[in-house]
């Protein structure tokens, strides 16, 4: 799979860069051992795609959707889930999403 | 030693996936809960007949993964690798196959027969998914069992199959997850470095110690290799990982997820729809920007105002009862010592106590409700900016809660917090979040000098008092001790709670609250009313001891207490009588009601008549007391020390008596501080 090198990574895209309503699919995670372990745990790791739910009250932290699942971190973390944004574009109904899964089961 | 009936069968599976129902209704009220030794990591067991054999199923905490970084992880982690574990049943929410398999895939690696347990089966079909769980079975090589928890089906089918893959009548030793080519090598390499030294399976063992090194050797087996076995992995693993171009960390994981999700895409017939959409729609009000913060609020207040209005009339009837009790048992026992113990020590000690159960109850209630249908991760995801300005974590707002019902819970609680820094800092602040048992103190001195109308609103002063200042003592801590720990949380789905569940939770306060009525309180009231009557009473014929007026009082044993430490609370104008109150009430906040009951019972003219009016009319009419004073003496409890159980918990929790002794001094001086200041700031301006 296509691998950022450090240089790149820090104007790469992240979690933190997307708007409510926006996906993306995770490229890296950045992060110490027992929080790297934790969001890896969670089903955050390279190849998983994530949609931007929203903005808590106060602004931080974050939630967001993975492996069906709702998530919740704060901005700091964040930032370190290095993301390849699908755009707005990305942003489908539900048909397609199924529709997206069903192709990949026939992939395999 | 190998009886049939030594099966123990553990219970594993991610938090919210139906794990503690599903436990509920194998063991149903035949459990027994205690702590894991060391950690106050909550313990279940419970044995049952399966078929010929009687089998003890062990509820294991909920975990995403068995890596060491959290306590929850590193118990279950020991729990499945110890001997005594014949079977480990993996409870997995169908509804998100992929997860829930991925701590399957590290259980099965163990090498120890798996079953799985397909729960919340039921959603998952009326969702329209439809699962192969025949090739289920045999892509992972165990047992899987379709169950619905929270309704019981499928229960007896999974207790039966976990018997037979125990006693290895089925294959249950699963298919392991592979790796990338150069971790396998990797792999072999450490295992040709450890040889057959390790206890537990051999690839298992190796896959570990290249994730964790050492510090996977937290278990009795670290001393088997030596430093130069350690250099040599780590060599392996430095290759590995220079070779791969990520960490080995990585490469498990994704190897792990590769595992679960092949499993989940092979046996899936037919996806379910994604994420009950009822969830998103909640969370659209609930979570939301702007209505998340007034919504929680809102449901905090009803919370309270719920536990007090329709606590009230429960509350009488007990009282009446105990007050019925008492005449009657006044007038059945002989005047005399007897007399006196059963009617002024025990029954009014016990009862003024017994009386607040059904405020306690519906408060655990409306928690229980919070935490069963999802909505307490919901609240740390909305507090979490204001608590991390403090210093704190969001998720610490969630044992914070709970200190409104009971402290000890409370403190148990805060292991859900990662970081012990944050740990140690909620555990120090948890105390002033006013607890259950300290309201029935607030109802006696609020009704008797602010009246009934006004008594609502002090009692909730005191509420947001505590809350200020656990708040400032966070801030001022974490200004103390640097940095923070990260937040990362799942927030689960919307589930409507089950009466079962919620009817089980109240069951077991209900049950804590009345033992400790009947233990600590009985034997704190009989100690109570042995101090205020002895050595005054001996003094005279046994029969005139009601006549103990308040100078014979002062000559008791509590009489010469309360004025030993009478200088210390001397300038914030209580007596000793408040003294000895105080002091009984560092066995269990609810004592100081039995106590004053007793003191102000035996020192009064016509004894049995102890309910609260009574007492509140007595308190009213000393005139040592007067509403700033019994603000001020509000106040003095909310803050000073912890009761015993908490000291109890408290040291096994953070580690230690020296935290202990901070503790019971931090809280005391503060308690001082804050009350003489309160009370002559307050008497200047009146």
């Amino acid at each position: 799979m296509f691998r950022h090198d450090h240089m790149a990574v820090r104007h790469a895209t992240t979690i933190d860069d997307l708007r409510p309503g926006e996906k993306g699919v995770i490229v890296q995670v950045m992060a110490d051992d027992g929080i790297k372990q934790r969001l890896m745990d969670l089903g955050l790791i390279e190849g998983t795609e994530i949609e931007m739910i929203r903005h808590a009250p106060f602004g931080d932290p974050i939630q967001i959707k993975a492996l069906n699942t709702h998530i919740a971190l704060r901005r700091r973390e964040a930032r370190m889930i290095v993301i390849d944004a699908a755009g707005e574009e990305h942003s489908e109904s539900q048909g397609r999403y199924r529709h997206r899964f069903g192709r990949k089961s026939q992939l395999r | 030693m190998n009886h049939k009936d030594d099966i123990v069968i553990a219970l594993a599976g991610n938090p919210n996936c139906g794990k503690t129902s599903l436990y509920n209704f194998i063991t149903g009220s035949r459990q027994h809960v205690g702590n894991y030794p060391g950690v106050t990591v909550e313990r279940k067991e419970g044995s049952i007949a399966v078929d010929d054999a009687i089998v003890t199923f062990v509820d294991l905490p909920g975990t995403y993964s068995l890596s060491p970084f959290s306590i929850e992880e590193y118990v279950a982690r020991n729990e499945i690798l110890s001997d005594r574990i014949s079977a480990i049943i993996v409870v997995v929410d169908t509804t998100r196959l992929e997860r829930n398999l991925y701590l399957a895939s590290q259980i099965i690696e163990t090498g120890k027969p798996v079953i799985i347990a397909l729960n919340m089966f039921d959603e998952f079909e009326e969702s329209g998914g439809i699962l192969d769980i025949p090739q289920l079975s045999a892509i992972l090589g165990v047992p899987c069992v379709p169950t619905i928890g929270n309704r019981g089906k499928g229960i007896l089918d999974l207790m039966s199959v976990s018997l037979k893959a125990a006693r290895g009548e089925v294959p249950a030793v699963g298919k392991l997850p592979r790796y990338s080519h150069e971790m396998e090598h990797a792999i072999d390499a450490v295992g040709e470095i450890i040889g057959s030294r390790s206890p537990y399976d051999f690839r298992w063992t190796s896959i570990n110690i290249l994730l964790y090194g050492a510090s996977f050797c937290d278990l009795s087996i670290k001393t088997i290799f030596t430093e130069d076995d350690y250099r040599r992995i780590d060599e392996i693993r430095n290759n590995l990982e220079l070779l791969e171009g990520r960490v080995v960390k990585s490469i498990v994981t994704s190897g792990r997820y590769g595992y679960a999700s092949g499993a989940a895409a092979e046996c899936l017939r037919e996806r379910h729809k994604l994420l009950s959409t009822t969830t998103d729609k909640i969370d659209a009000v609930v979570t939301n920007r702007w209505l998340g913060l007034p919504i929680f609020l809102l449901i905090l207040w009803s919370m309270f105002q719920a536990t007090f209005t329709l606590g009230e009339y429960p509350v009488k009837l007990i009282g009446i009862f105990f007050h019925q009790t008492g005449f009657l048992a006044s007038r059945i026992i002989p005047a005399g010592l007897v007399n006196s113990l059963v009617v002024d020590g025990i029954i009014a000690g016990v009862g003024g106590v017994v009386m607040f159960l059904p405020n306690i109850l519906l408060l655990f209630f409306f928690i229980s409700l919070m935490e069963d249908t999802g909505y307490m991760a919901r609240a740390a995801f909305i507090m979490d900016r204001v608590m991390h300005f403090l210093g704190l974590h969001g998720k610490s707002f969630m044992p914070m809660l709970v200190g409104f019902g009971c402290t000890v819970p409370a403190i148990m609680a805060t292991r859900i917090l990662e970081s012990r820094r944050e740990r140690m800092i909620t555990m120090f602040v948890i105390p002033f979040m006013s607890c259950g048992a300290r309201l029935p103190v607030y109802i006696l001195l609020a009704g008797a000098f602010f009246g009934r109308e006004h008594a609502g609103t002090v009692i909730f002063s005191l509420y947001l008092a505590g809350m200020v200042l656990s708040f400032v003592i966070a801030k001022i801590l974490s200004f103390m001790t640097k940095t923070s720990s990260p937040f990362v949380m799942e927030l689960p789905p919307y589930r409507i709670p089950t009466p079962r569940s919620v009817l089980l939770h109240i069951w077991e306060r209900a049950w804590m609250y009345l033992r400790k009525a009947g233990t600590i309180i009985l034997a704190a009231s009989i100690f109570v009313w042995f101090l205020v009557t002895f050595p005054a009473g001996t003094k005279q014929e046994i029969g005139d001891i009601h006549e103990n007026t308040p100078a014979n009082l002062e000559s008791t044993y509590a009489g010469s207490f309360g004025k030993l430490i009478e200088p210390a609370l001397k300038p914030l104008g209580f007596d000793w009588r408040i003294g000895v109150a105080l002091t009984t009430g560092f066995a269990a906040k609810e004592v100081i009601v039995s106590t004053l009951g007793t003191i102000y019972a035996v020192g009064d003219e016509h004894t049995g008549e102890s309910d609260n009016s009574n007492l509140q009319k007595v308190l009213r009419d000393d005139p040592s007391l007067d509403p700033i004073k019994a603000y001020g003496l509000m106040l003095f409890i909310l803050i000073y020390v912890p009761c015993i159980a908490v000291l109890g918990v408290l040291k096994r929790e953070a580690g230690g008596w020296k935290w202990v002794g901070l503790m019971i001094v931090y809280t005391t001086s503060l308690a001082w501080i804050v009350s003489f200041s309160f009370i002559k700031a307050a008497e200047l301006l009146m």
